[in-house]
């Protein structure tokens, strides 16, 4: 694409070159003609004084019939430089000689007549005019080759600078058409990349969901395993020993059966909280809440909207959601210094959003976090879900999950 | 997509300028300015005083027992003043020519003009042509030639002949009585006088004198004023014929000037002054001064 520098160029310098061709072709003309015409009124001037002084004589020799010979003197006057018009005023006023006809342009010049009256003598102009009009063509022509070449010359270099310009902004073009294909070579490379991408990582939240499921069903299995064989076992060692007596060392044994099976009811409830299996995910919430209430003076509320049903959900997501509630409850007791919790669990936008928080001390979450906030953003994000902390010092905490459905 | 990009994104293109006025205009401004300019020094160059309207001319007046006034054509002058040497009433005034005598009449300013050409119609109206002379119009020399053609004539006029020609004024009334005989002659005289060949003499007194006094010149007169007023000169033969009155009245020289006298026809002293130079005694004198007298 041309920007056409010259065309602009020839808008801005049109009147300076019609201003060159203009005076150029009237100053020598006019030059011409104002000194002819300066030439002219000279030799007018010359031709009265000449007439006047002869006249002058004339009424001198003859004062009254001079006025009747001036043609004649006149006539002879005019041959030293010719006439166009001739006049002789008497004293009075009146016409004494009119020589010529009143034609043309004429340049005037007067003398007084020394016995009195004037001498009128006419120059044509007609003759300065005409060879000053007939200066005009050839001043004309040198004006406008000089106009022509003022404004040939700086367009003929911007015609060439333009063309180099051209050539550039098409060099420019083609590299950028190259580079737009390039771009969006890449662009397409990327976009399949992150497809595969966002195919893989989607393939990895499904088999973290299964490895999740997988292994919360496997927990559960060890867990009513456990429950139901090394915990009846306890229980049954236990009813045995209690048959023994008052034995010392059967009360001893007895203790380190109660220890065995304590622990092995914590193992059960670190592999799978029973409760979610007993009356599920929202009842075992409130049931966390009233526990934690009870056990450290917390004040737990649990919100729950009993208008907002909630979707069928996997034993992952009800386990995650169940043990991050149990985390952050947790450390809000160890930690917060909190006087009141709360739960809330709702289903927004196709995703069980779980938000925990309480008016403790909070603290600095841009600080790197701990094992158990790891902990709970690894485990929504395989799941495919989302997970927010919000905490600063003497503002309290929220976490805040969101979990696909 | 591909992205538009404008050649001022590119850096390729100056900032656009203010919008000019358009250049057409502009140019239209600049070329009336100029040209106002040169016509305003050229009428600058004009400017100067131009001669007022003239007044209406007053009668001239004159005295009541004032001589009688004659002026009029030069070649009148010396048989006038021979014919009123004895009048002491009458004044004949120098040249002022046929057409001056002729304005000086009817502004009063003479009583009696004398003319050497016929009078148009219009410088006839109310008044009176009173013809009283006649004499041969000559080419004289002081040179040994005496006698020449038209045609060398003409050559002597252009320049190209062994005299030099003295020349009278355009519309002089020899030579116009020249150009009813001979217009090649006449005209070649003013070409010369336009050429300015030599000084212009303006009176037949002027003309006497420089023929007497250029040598190899030749200038044309009247054979009258030759026998008044002799000088070193004779009149030229022209074609092979000599200048004479009888030549004259024979027809046969047929370069003739004739002299009158013009006066108002209300004008009784003039009138009777006229008549009285027609009468006999006075055309003897003409005769005896070497024109021929008109025939009553």
């Amino acid at each position: 694409m041309s920007v056409d520098f010259a065309r602009k160029l020839s808008a801005r310098t049109a009147p300076l070159l019609v201003a060159v061709v203009a005076v150029v072709t009237t100053s020598a003309p006019t030059a011409y003609y104002v000194v002819r015409v300066g030439e002219l009124r000279a030799q007018a001037q010359q031709s009265a004084e000449e007439l006047a002084l002869r006249l002058a004589r004339e009424a001198a020799r003859r004062p009254v019939l001079w006025r009747y010979d001036s043609a004649k003197i006149a006539a002879a006057t005019q041959l030293d430089h010719p006439l166009a018009r001739t006049l002789v005023r008497d004293a009075d006023g009146s016409e004494v000689l009119s020589l010529g006809q009143p034609s043309g342009p004429l340049v005037w010049a007067s003398r007084p007549i020394p016995t009195g009256g004037a001498v009128w003598v006419a120059q044509s102009l007609a003759g300065a005019r005409r060879t000053a009009g007939l200066l005009l063509a050839p001043f004309l022509f040198i004006g406008v080759a000089l106009a022509f070449a003022l404004g040939w010359l700086p367009r003929r270099a911007m015609f060439r600078a333009e063309a180099h310009i051209d050539a550039l902004v098409r060099d420019l073009q083609e590299l950028n058409d190259t580079l737009e294909s390039q771009v969006q070579q890449r662009l397409a490379d990327l976009e399949r990349a992150y497809a595969r991408l966002a195919q893989s990582e989607e393939r990895l939240r499904t088999l973290s969901g299964r490895a999740l499921a997988l292994q919360e069903s496997e927990r559960r299995t060890i867990a009513r395993d456990l429950h139901d064989g090394a915990g009846q076992t306890l229980t049954a060692v236990r009813l045995q020993l209690q048959l023994l007596g008052e034995d010392p060392r059967v009360g001893r044994a007895l203790a380190l059966v109660d220890q065995a099976i304590e622990e092995v009811r914590a193992a059960l409830d670190r592999l799978a909280p029973a409760v979610l299996d007993e009356v599920g995910l929202v009842p075992a919430l409130t049931r966390l809440c009233e526990t934690v209430s009870e056990t450290s003076g917390l004040a737990v509320t649990f919100d729950r909207d009993p208008s907002d049903e909630l979707p069928e959900t996997d034993a992952a997501t009800e386990a995650a959601l169940y043990r991050i509630a149990q985390e952050s409850l947790h450390n809000t007791v160890r930690h917060a210094q909190a006087r009141r919790a709360r739960v809330a669990l709702e289903h927004r936008g196709g995703a069980l959003v779980l938000e925990v928080e309480d008016d403790g001390r909070g603290f600095d979450s841009t600080l790197a976090p701990g094992r158990g906030l790891r902990g709970m953003e690894e485990r929504a994000s395989l799941l495919g879900g989302r997970w927010t902390l919000r905490s600063k010092p003497g503002r309290g905490t929220r976490v805040r999950v969101e979990l696909p459905r | 997509m591909r992205p538009e990009r404008s050649q001022s994104d590119a850096g390729l293109s100056p900032p656009d300028p203010p919008k000019p006025l358009r250049p057409f205009a502009v140019s239209l401004l600049v070329l009336g300015a100029v040209t106002a300019l040169g016509l305003g020094l050229a009428r600058a160059a004009e400017a100067g005083p131009v001669p007022p309207a003239p007044q209406p001319r007053a009668q001239v007046t004159r005295a009541g027992d004032e001589p009688l006034q004659l002026a009029g054509s030069g070649a009148n002058v010396l048989l006038m003043r021979r014919l009123c040497a004895s009048m002491r009433d009458v004044r004949v005034h120098a040249s002022i020519g046929s057409g001056g005598g002729l304005r000086a009449l009817r502004d009063g300013a003479i009583d009696v003009a004398m003319v050497s050409r016929p009078l148009s119609p219009e410088e006839r109206a109310d008044l009176r042509v009173v013809p009283y002379a006649r004499t041969a119009l000559v080419w004289a020399t002081g040179s040994d030639v005496h006698a020449a053609t038209l045609g060398e004539l003409r050559r002597w006029y252009e320049g190209q002949g062994e005299l030099r020609p003295l020349l009278r004024e355009l519309g002089d009334s020899g030579v116009d009585a020249v150009r009813s005989v001979a217009p090649a002659v006449a005209d070649a005289h003013d070409h010369a006088v336009r050429a300015r060949r030599s000084e212009l003499l303006l009176t037949e007194g002027a003309m006497r004198e420089a023929l007497a006094q250029v040598p190899r010149s030749f200038g044309l007169t009247d054979w009258g004023q030759l026998q008044l007023a002799p000088i070193d000169v004779h009149p030229l033969s022209i074609d092979g014929v000599a200048p004479t009155l009888q030549n004259v009245r024979d027809g046969r020289y047929r370069f003739v000037r004739e002299l009158a006298l013009v006066v108002r026809q209300d004008d009784r002293r003039a009138n009777a002054f006229a008549d009285l130079v027609r009468s006999p005694p006075m055309q003897a004198i003409v005769a005896a001064s070497g024109y021929l007298p008109v025939d009553r």
